[in-house]
C-alpha cells in the first residue's frame, strides 16, 4: 500500500515537473525562436537588420549535407511601425521561405483564419498582433522601418493569414512576408539575418550544435537555444537541480516509511520468528524467505504503482490541465503556456522504479540482520 | 535407552551484577517411553532446564546429551539442525503460524526436512487422524480453539519422528476439558507408539496423569518419583 502511493506520487510529480518544463521549451523555442541558429554574433544582443550572416549556395549546400539538421528556415528581420487605419504597434517583419519556414515551424498548422502567403505584397499576422490593430483578412497594413544599411523600407500589405502562436510574446509581434518582399522592402539583396535550424533529436541541441561547429566554416556563428536564451536555459536548469531536490526529499520520505514497515512487520513477527527457529528453521533460510517475501510485495507494489501513474501521467501529457483566471493571465504575461502538462519521457519512469527499487531492495535486507542476531527463547517470550 | 542424559548441569544468569542460578547441578536420564513431568514452583528452573534439554540454550557448565549426541559440541547452525531432526516442541502459546492451515503447519517442518510430497502428505493425515482433528485440516489457528491449536502443535512436533517430545505447560493456558482432551492424546501416543514425553506443569490434575515426577525446588532436583500404580 505504501509503496503503490509512493511510486504513484514520485512518478506523477517527477512527470509534471518535467512535463511543464519541456512544454515551455517546445513553445518559446521550438514555437519560433529554434533550437538553433546561425546569425552575427552582433545579432544575438542587437537584432538590427544590419547584422547578417551569409546565405549562398555553400550555405545552403552545407545545411542540406548534415544528416543531424532536420530543417532550416532563412529569415530577415527587420524592425519598425505597423499600421491599419489609425492604430498602429511597433513589431518585426520577418521575412521567410514559405516552405522551408513550414517545414521547421510547421506554422499553417498554427492558421486560425485565412491562408499562408503565396504572392507578393502579402503577409500573415499573430492573432494577438491583428487584433491589437484590429486587423482582419484583406485589411491593408502599412509597415515602415529601417532596411539595410540606412536605407528606409515601406511596404503596403495585405493580410492573407493569421496565425495564433502559444508563445504570446511572440504572438504579438509576428507579422510573416515572403523572404523575396523581405530583400526588396529591407532592400537586402545578400545574405539574410539568421538561418534558423531544428534537428533530428532537439533535446541534445547544445551537443549538436558542438559537433556542427567542428565542420562549419562560420563556427562562430552557431548558437544553441541555450546560448541565445539564457533566462530559460538557467530556468530549466533550475528546474533541474530542483527535481534531484525534491526527488531526494521525496525518497527520504518513502524510505523512512518504507523502514517504518518493515520494523512493524519484524515487532509483529517476532515471536513466529522466534518459533520457526525454535522448530528447526537455519536463520539463514529464515532470512532469505523474508527477503524474498519482501522483494515480492515491493515488486508487486511498484508495478501496481505504475500501473496507476503511467495512464494518468499519458492521460495529462494528451490533454493537459488548462489554468484560468488571473494566474493564467500572470504565466502569459512571462512567457508560459497556461497548462499543465506531463511528460511521458521514459526515463522518468525508469529512474523512479530505479530509485524506489533500490530503496526496497536495500531495506528488505535488514531483517536479514535483524533475524541472524535472533534468539529464538527470548523472540518467543516478547 | 537414554533418550536424554544431564551431567551437573548448571544455568547462571547475570543481569546487571546480579547473578541468579537458575538451574544448579541437575543430572537426570530420561528413557525411552517416558511419560514425565518437572514441577515445581515459579522460577525454580522448569522452563530453564527444559531449554537446556531441547538445545533452545546453552548450560553455563555441565553436559546435555541427547539420543547420544552432546549438545554442547555443537555449534549453532548444527544446533538448529539437531533440534530439526531429534527434538518435537509444543510450546506454551503461539504455536502456528497463523498465515498456515492446520495441514500445512503440521507439514511445515517436514518440508524443511525435505521429505517427499507423498510422504509429507500421508503423514499430516496420519497425524492429524491421531490427535482427533482431522477435519480441521484446512482451517487456519485463529478458526481453532486453544485446545485444538494444541492438538496440531503435538502433532506437528510429532511429524519429524523426534526421539522425544518437550512441552513447556503445554496446558497452561488450557480450560479443564480441553487440559483433559490433550493429555488423553498425549497418554495413548505414550502408551501406543511409546512416544517419549517430557513436560512442565503447574496444574495438579496433570501431575496426577504423570509416571514420573520430578521436583525442582530453586533450581535444584529435590524429588524424584515414580508414580506406577
Ligand atoms: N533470560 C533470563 N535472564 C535472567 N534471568 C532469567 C532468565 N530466564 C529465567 N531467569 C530467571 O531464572 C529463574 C528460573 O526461571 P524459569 O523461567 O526457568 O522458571 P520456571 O520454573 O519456568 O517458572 P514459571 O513456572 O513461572 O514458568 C527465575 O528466577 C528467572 O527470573
Ligand atoms: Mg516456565
Amino acid at each position: 500500500m505504501m509503496i503503490q502511493f509512493a511510486v504513484v506520487l514520485a512518478t506523477f510529480m517527477a512527470a509534471f515537473r518535467s512535463g511543464i518544463m519541456e512544454s515551455q521549451v517546445a513553445n518559446v523555442v521550438g514555437g519560433f525562436q529554434g533550437y538553433g541558429t546561425i546569425n552575427d554574433t552582433a545579432f544575438i544582443k542587437e537584432p538590427f537588420i544590419d547584422h547578417i550572416v551569409a546565405y549562398d549556395d555553400s550555405t545552403i549546400k552545407y545545411l542540406e549535407s548534415q544528416l543531424q539538421i532536420s530543417a532550416y528556415s532563412p529569415r530577415i528581420i527587420g524592425g519598425g511601425m505597423l499600421t491599419c487605419g489609425d492604430k498602429f504597434k511597433i513589431i518585426r517583419v520577418t521575412g521567410v521561405d514559405p516552405y522551408l519556414e513550414n517545414q521547421l515551424t510547421h506554422l499553417s498548422s498554427a492558421l486560425i483564419e485565412g491562408r499562408m502567403m503565396q504572392n507578393s505584397g502579402e503577409v500573415v499576422l499573430g492573432a494577438r498582433l491583428a487584433q491589437r490593430i484590429k486587423a482582419d483578412i484583406d485589411s491593408t497594413v502599412y509597415f515602415s522601418g529601417l532596411g539595410y544599411h540606412g536605407n528606409s523600407a515601406n511596404m503596403l500589405l495585405r493580410v492573407v493569414g493569421i496565425v495564433k502562436l502559444s508563445n504570446v510574446e511572440e504572438d504579438k509581434r509576428l507579422a510573416l512576408i515572403s523572404l523575396s518582399d523581405a530583400r526588396e522592402g529591407f532592400a537586402l539583396y545578400e545574405g539574410v539575418n539568421q538561418v534558423v535550424l531544428s534537428f533530428n533529436d532537439n533535446t541534445r541541441a547544445l551537443e549538436t550544435v558542438n559537433q556542427l561547429k567542428s565542420t562549419f566554416t562560420q563556427s562562430s556563428q552557431l548558437y544553441a537555444w541555450q546560448e541565445l536564451n539564457e533566462p530559460l536555459y538557467m530556468l530549466v536548469a533550475i528546474n533541474d537541480a530542483a527535481n534531484i531536490i525534491i526527488s531526494a526529499m521525496l525518497y527520504f520520505v518513502i524510505s523512512f516509511g518504507l523502514f517504518g514497515t518493515i520494523l512493524m512487520m519484524l515487532a509483529e513477527r517476532k515471536r513466529e520468528f522466534g518459533m520457526l527457529i525454535a522448530l528447526g528453521m537455519q536463520k539463514s533460510k529464515l532470512g532469505y524467505i523474508v527477503y524474498l517475501e519482501n522483494t515480492l510485495l515491493a515488486l508487486i507494489g511498484t508495478a501496481l504503482g505504475f500501473l496507476i501513474a503511467v495512464p494518468l501521467i499519458f492521460y495529462f501529457n494528451e490533454f493537459p490541465l488548462d489554468i484560468s483566471g488571473q494566474m493564467a493571465e500572470d504565466m502569459e504575461k512571462y512567457g508560459f503556456q497556461a497548462q499543465l502538462r506531463t511528460s511521458v519521457k521514459g526515463i522518468i519512469f525508469l529512474g523512479q522504479a530505479m530509485a524506489i527499487l533500490g530503496i526496497t531492495l536495500l531495506f528488505s535486507s535488514y531483517p536479514i540482520l535483524k533475524i541472524r542476531s535472533m534468539d529464538a527463547v527470548k523472540a518467543m517470550q516478547s | 535407552m537414554n533418550v536424554v542424559e544431564t551431567k551437573n548441569i548448571e544455568k547462571v544468569f547475570r543481569d546487571a551484577d546480579l547473578e541468579v542460578c537458575a538451574v544448579n547441578d541437575v543430572s537426570l536420564t530420561i528413557q525411552e517411553g517416558e511419560f514425565t513431568a518437572v514441577v515445581g514452583p515459579s522460577g525454580s528452573g522448569k522452563t530453564t532446564l527444559l531449554n537446556m534439554i531441547g538445545g533452545l540454550d546453552v548450560p553455563t557448565s555441565g553436559s546435555v546429551k541427547v539420543a547420544s549426541q552432546e549438545l554442547t559440541e555443537l555449534s549453532k547452525n548444527e544446533l538448529i539442525n539437531f533440534r530439526l531432526f531429534n527434538i518435537g516442541f509444543v510450546f506454551q502459546s503461539y504455536n502456528l503460524i497463523p498465515v498456515l492451515t492446520a495441514f500445512e503447519n503440521v507439514e511445515f517442518v517436514m518440508l524443511l526436512q525435505k521429505i517427499s510430497q507423498k510422504e509429507r502428505k500421508q503423514r499430516v493425515e496420519e497425524l492429524l487422524e491421531a490427535v482427533g482433528i482431522p477435519e480441521k485440516a484446512n482451517v487456519r489457528p485463529a478458526q481453532l480453539s486453544g485446545g485444538q491449536q494444541q492438538r496440531v502443535a503435538v502433532a506437528r512436533a510429532l511429524a519429524p519422528k523426534p526421539a522425544f517430545i518437550i512441552a513447556d505447560e503445554p496446558t497452561a493456558n488450557l480450560d479443564s476439558k480441553s487440559t483433559k482432551i490433550l493429555l488423553d492424546i498425549m497418554q495413548k501416543l505414550n502408551e501406543k507408539e511409546g512416544i517419549t514425553f517430557l513436560f512442565s506443569t503447574h496444574d495438579q490434575r496433570v501431575i496426577d496423569r504423570a509416571k514420573r515426577v520430578i521436583t525442582l525446588t530453586d533450581g535444584k532436583i529435590t524429588s524424584d518419583q515414580n508414580m506406577k500404580e
